[in-house]
């Protein structure tokens, strides 16, 4: 009836191993492609922790499964670059922008991915949709301002081509103009890509903003002490989402 | 009329001014030994940083006394220990001195590191162990051949200085390892999300950490005999030793640190590398705790 979710994950656990608090219960979830997924809460109630738990940056107990295949350790590196995380403060090496818009085309897992060089040309391009000039592709990145830094992390992360998006409040530290440009860059993003095909992208945003959640994505789930809650509002007549993490809980 | 050599002093000599005798008194040829008196003389130096210390009230004066008397206890101690182990001169104190001398190197190592993880003084031992008992062992076997092979006139002295190069060294580069890994932690981070293997977010870290440990010891091989007369070099001369002998014997030495530190310091960073990630590609950040 529908076709494969893009990501599962049942029952991803994180306790923190050197004080045994239980960071985050048991999340399951499933991922399909075109899917717009907000996630609010308070903070502390484990969005950053749930958002890494799925790109699998920290120690978790639970299962990933991605177009029908587990990640196992070996996959972890391919896996990242197709599940990207974007934390809420972007990171750049000393050295020029494009320098670090190449840096991923340098690890191994390059060969792995769905771009495996860098192509400056599309940077240059994806810079304007953004409203930044492709001259800063020269400047040493540290010396970008705070909001041309987070830009500059969203497009390096669209030159990996990615699958999913896990957007980490990314647009906390922008301006209202600055926002709205990058919120228009990820729908563009999204919209590119087919539902109905191997293509098909979707992401997960978290915010504190419940308006910019309506705006941007089509179901809501919440955090709460490290519990992820489904479903909420009713922000959209399209619940898929819901339903079918009401089955991933039925895995579990 | 200076020829008071060999008196023992006493309270009224001191008054008389005598004690400046003592020290213009010429020595017998070659004899270098101290009387305790000469060392009290040393310890007064002692007085003018407390004093200083004192008056501009830097709050030292209790550490530099705690430290002195930490000192003349500890060297006190292992003169008698080595007394004994040098009149019984068989391999087993030697072995037993050796390894707590590599065992407290190995702790001395992690003291001064904020930032530990669960089994850094494992680490910290293991590489200690390895790196100065392989040097010094290729040292004595196959460079010094003393006879009898343990001769604890050589192991010890020998030991005990790779173990303090090399304890330096890994406490300088775990020291870093760790710090240079929380203040780049986003980083590592970010790499690892991009899709980096643990290696490759780690290796820059591991980098500067080697480096900072090998600095010292280049440092001091590049000024060595312009600035100062190395220590090993000092008491060869003191004791009478022709200066190119004493020579060949501190070049010989100084490649030896040198390589103790490499390994050492290559080894501890690997293993805490390992200890710090994991298979997954994952820094185990809830491991390293603040001391």
């Amino acid at each position: 009836m529908s076709q494969p979710p893009l990501l599962q994950i049942h029952n991803v656990s994180r306790t923190d191993t050197s004080t045994g608090k239980h960071l985050l219960k048991s999340a399951s979830l499933l991922i399909h492609a075109g899917d717009r997924i907000g996630l609010v809460g308070n903070s502390g109630s484990g969005k950053s922790t749930f958002l890494r738990a799925m790109a699998m940056l920290d120690r978790c107990t639970g299962e990933w499964i991605f177009n029908g295949n587990t990640i196992t350790k070996d996959d972890i590196p391919a896996y990242r670059r197709t599940v990207i995380y974007l934390s809420q403060r972007p990171f750049f090496t000393t050295g020029t922008v494009e320098e670090n818009l190449r840096l991923p085309f340098l690890f191994k897992s390059a060969e792995a991915g769905a771009r495996d060089s860098f192509q400056r040309d599309l940077a240059a391009s994806t810079m304007e949709t953004l409203g930044l000039s492709p001259q800063i592709l020269n400047q040493p990145a540290e010396s970008l301002s705070g909001g041309e830094q987070q830009m500059v992390s969203l497009i390096r992360a669209l030159l990996l081509d990615p699958r999913i998006l896990l957007l980490d409040e990314p647009t906390a530290a922008l301006d209202s103009d600055a926002k709205l440009r990058f919120e228009e860059r990820i729908l563009k993003w999204h919209r590119e890509s087919n539902a109905e095909n191997e293509d098909g992208r979707a992401f997960l945003w978290t915010s504190h903003d419940p308006t910019q959640v309506d705006r941007l994505t089509d179901h809501t789930l919440t955090m709460q002490q490290g519990e992820l809650i489904l479903p909420t509002g009713p922000n959209s007549e399209n619940q898929s989402a819901n339903k079918n993490n009401q089955q991933a809980n039925g895995v579990g | 009329m200076f020829d008071l050599n060999g008196l023992d002093v006493t309270i009224p000599d001191l008054i008389h001014g005598q004690m400046l005798g003592q020290f213009l008194a010429p020595r017998p040829e070659g004899d270098i030994s101290l009387s305790w008196f000469e060392v009290g003389v040393a310890a007064s130096l002692l007085l003018i940083n407390a004093i200083i210390s004192i008056q501009l009230g830097l709050g030292m004066a209790k550490r530099i006394a705690t430290s002195s008397v930490r000192m003349v206890i500890q060297l006190a101690i292992l003169g008698l220990v080595l007394k004994q182990i040098f009149e019984l001169s068989q391999p087993a104190p030697v072995f037993v001195l050796a390894a707590t001398m590599t065992i407290i190197a190995g702790v001395s190592a992690v003291k001064r590191i904020d930032h530990r993880y669960p089994s850094i003084y494992r680490n910290s031992i293991f590489s200690v162990w390895t790196s100065a008992w392989i040097v010094t062992s290729i040292t004595v076997l196959i460079i010094v051949r003393p006879q009898p092979w343990y001769s604890p006139q050589v192991v010890i002295p020998l030991l005990g200085m790779v173990l303090g190069n090399s304890l330096t060294g890994i406490s300088l580069g775990l020291d870093r390892f760790m710090s240079e890994l929380r203040n780049r932690r986003g980083e590592v981070e970010t790499m690892l999300a991009l899709g980096a293997t643990r290696w490759e977010s780690c290796r820059g870290v591991f980098v500067e950490a080697t480096r900072t440990a090998m600095i010292p010891i280049l440092n001091t091989m590049s000024v060595a005999g312009i600035v100062s007369i190395p220590g090993m070099m000092t008491g060869q001369l003191l004791a009478g030793a022709e200066p190119l002998e004493a020579v060949k014997y501190q070049i010989m030495i100084m490649f030896v640190i040198a390589a103790a530190i490499a390994i050492g310091v290559v080894l501890s960073l690997s293993l805490s590398y390992r200890n710090v990630t994991n298979s997954n590609h994952q820094i185990e950040w809830d491991q390293i705790r603040r001391h």
